[in-house]
């Protein structure tokens, strides 16, 4: 659980973060999305205690991230993955940060396995690529098995490969109850493994929302009686050249009340609006 | 916390090469102070006393203070320079704790590298009395007074320099901040109103604790050095602490 109320951060006469308040829950992958320079890195370094926001407050687990007992066991984070001393190799990283968190390290042993790294683990990470360096990143975050996972931009410098697998991995710990937050400005990828997005733009918040929630079924004819069935039943209906935009109510659910009604059906149509179209049409609303 | 610091430490080629160096350094540059004492002094070595032979190679030991500057500032710089600190203060949010786990580990490698030097840098000029005939220097208080407290340098200067990264995020900044307060005694001593700086300074505390001292005794300079690195070390673990990283 992530919550945030009134965050702000202010880099002289720079807003970075402005008044943002949003909640991440347990149990989902909830994608903070925005683009590049919109304040999500400074919000995420502002929940862990990296900087301190200018007003405002955001807990993780419960608590300011400086104030855990046990941060590591408890939120694991991967911001960038470039930070790292490039002479140690990917054991050795993992290594002092399992003994500063008091993890065992045969602990290390089963991360490096996870994230398939451990056959270049004695290898110095100045040799590694991106998606190499991501991967031992990711191998920190899981260090503590915690129950909240923070990742800024993890897909980047990934192979198709390794999105596919951190998509898989993303989307199990979030079975698993745990709560998974994801940056990125990569749209279609927060659509394909997030089940809700927290939407910034220049440090506000633009919007939260499921994904998916758009979906809409368009209809032919523009019947009245069908109009009336499908409100009576629940949908939001409105009316769109030539025909009706229903939403609220599956397709299937649509056809059975058309055939209720005798209605002859023109066009049935299923249109799951892309993340991406709901997210431009907010960030173009946010904009002055 | 220390376990996770000296694993940092142990796990990069630079740091423990440093470490050697150090060592290797003090009898050279000793071995080089000895054998030059006919022409600084215009006797030879036979007509040195031999505590006097010894305390000069005992400035050797200045040598390895001087490595072990630069290892102690590598120890904070780098993990400004390389990024490091974002993952040291997410695992432990509580900073100050890393400072000072930090200042442990650079005192503790210091320490060996100090006593190992004022070891070898005696040892390097008894041979050399042995080889050029003369009567080894006999082995007593004032001189083991002098080798320990030869052997506080590195761990004093290496600590400064350690402070001095942290504050300034920089390992260069670190060794000059450090370098400066070796050399400022001297630079004070030639300015009429701030030689009455001189036994403020951690050379004039240094001096007190090797039994030579001008300015301090032994006691007040054992004081004067742990109040420089208590204080070096309350700011950085400040700083470090206050800003964002």
């Amino acid at each position: 659980m992530i919550r945030a109320r009134g965050l702000t951060k202010r880099y002289g006469a720079v807003l970075a973060v402005d008044d943002l308040s949003f909640d991440v829950g347990p149990g989902a992958v909830t994608g903070f999305l925005g683009a590049n320079g919109a304040g999500k890195s400074t919000t995420m370094r502002m929940t862990l205690g990296l900087d301190a926001p200018t007003a405002g407050s955001v807990t993780v687990a419960g608590r300011a991230y400086r104030d855990l007992p046990s941060p590591v066991r408890e939120v694991g984070a991967l911001l960038d993955p470039r930070c790292m001393h490039p002479g140690r190799s990917a054991r050795a990283h993992l290594r002092w940060m399992a003994d500063a968190a008091g993890i065992r390290r045969s602990r290390v042993e089963e991360v490096l396995e996870l994230v398939g790294v451990a056959h270049v683990a004695d290898r110095r990470v100045g040799t590694f690529s991106l998606g190499m360096r991501q991967r031992v990143g990711i191998a920190g975050a899981l260090l503590g098995d915690p129950g909240v996972l923070l990742l800024d931009e993890p897909l980047n410098g990934l192979d198709p490969e390794g999105i596919r697998w951190l998509r898989t991995l993303l989307r199990d710990l979030a079975h698993e109850g745990r709560t998974v937050f994801v940056s990125s400005h990569l749209l279609h990828e927060m659509e394909q493994v997030a089940q809700r997005v927290v939407v910034i733009a220049r440090g506000r918040l633009v919007d939260e929302f499921e994904v998916g929630r758009a979906a809409a079924v368009r209809v032919r004819p523009a019947d009245a009686g069908l109009v009336a069935a499908l409100r009576a039943a629940g949908a939001e209906v409105t009316a769109v050249e030539g025909g009706l935009e229903v939403r609220g109510v599956p397709a299937h659910q649509v056809g059975e009340l058309a055939l209720e009604h005798r209605v002859a059906l023109h066009e049935l149509v299923e249109r799951r609006d892309g993340l991406e179209e709901a997210y431009l049409a907010l960030t173009r609303a946010g904009a002055p | 916390m220390i376990r996770a610091e000296w694993t940092k430490f142990a796990t990069v080629r630079s740091l423990p090469g440093l470490a050697a160096a150090a060592v290797t350094a003090a009898p050279l540059v000793a071995l080089l102070l000895v054998v030059s004492l006919p022409v600084t002094q215009g006797r030879a070595v036979t007509d040195v006393p031999p505590a006097e032979v010894l305390g000069a190679a005992l400035l050797g030991v200045d040598a390895a203070a001087i490595v072990a500057m630069v290892l102690g500032a590598s120890v904070g710089g780098s993990e400004y320079a390389t990024g490091l600190a974002q993952p040291t203060f997410l695992v432990t949010p509580r900073r100050g704790r890393v400072v000072l786990a930090k200042a442990v580990v650079t005192a503790s490698v210091a320490a060996a590298v100090g006593v190992a030097a004022a070891v070898l840098c005696p040892l390097v000029a008894q041979l050399v009395l042995l080889g050029a005939g003369a009567p080894p220097a006999p082995v007593d208080g004032p001189l083991l007074q002098l080798a320990a407290g030869s052997a506080l340098g590195p761990v004093c200067y290496a600590l400064l320099a350690l402070a001095a990264a942290l504050v300034l995020r920089s390992t260069g900044g670190g060794v000059v901040v450090a370098l400066a307060v070796l050399a400022l005694p001297t630079v004070t001593s030639w300015i009429p109103g701030l030689a009455a700086l001189a036994p403020v300074w951690p050379g004039a505390a240094l001096h007190g604790v090797s039994g030579v001292g001008e300015h301090l005794g032994p006691a007040a300079g054992l004081l004067s050095l742990v109040a420089w690195v208590a204080v070096g070390t309350a700011v950085a673990v400040w700083r470090v602490g206050a800003r964002d990283v």
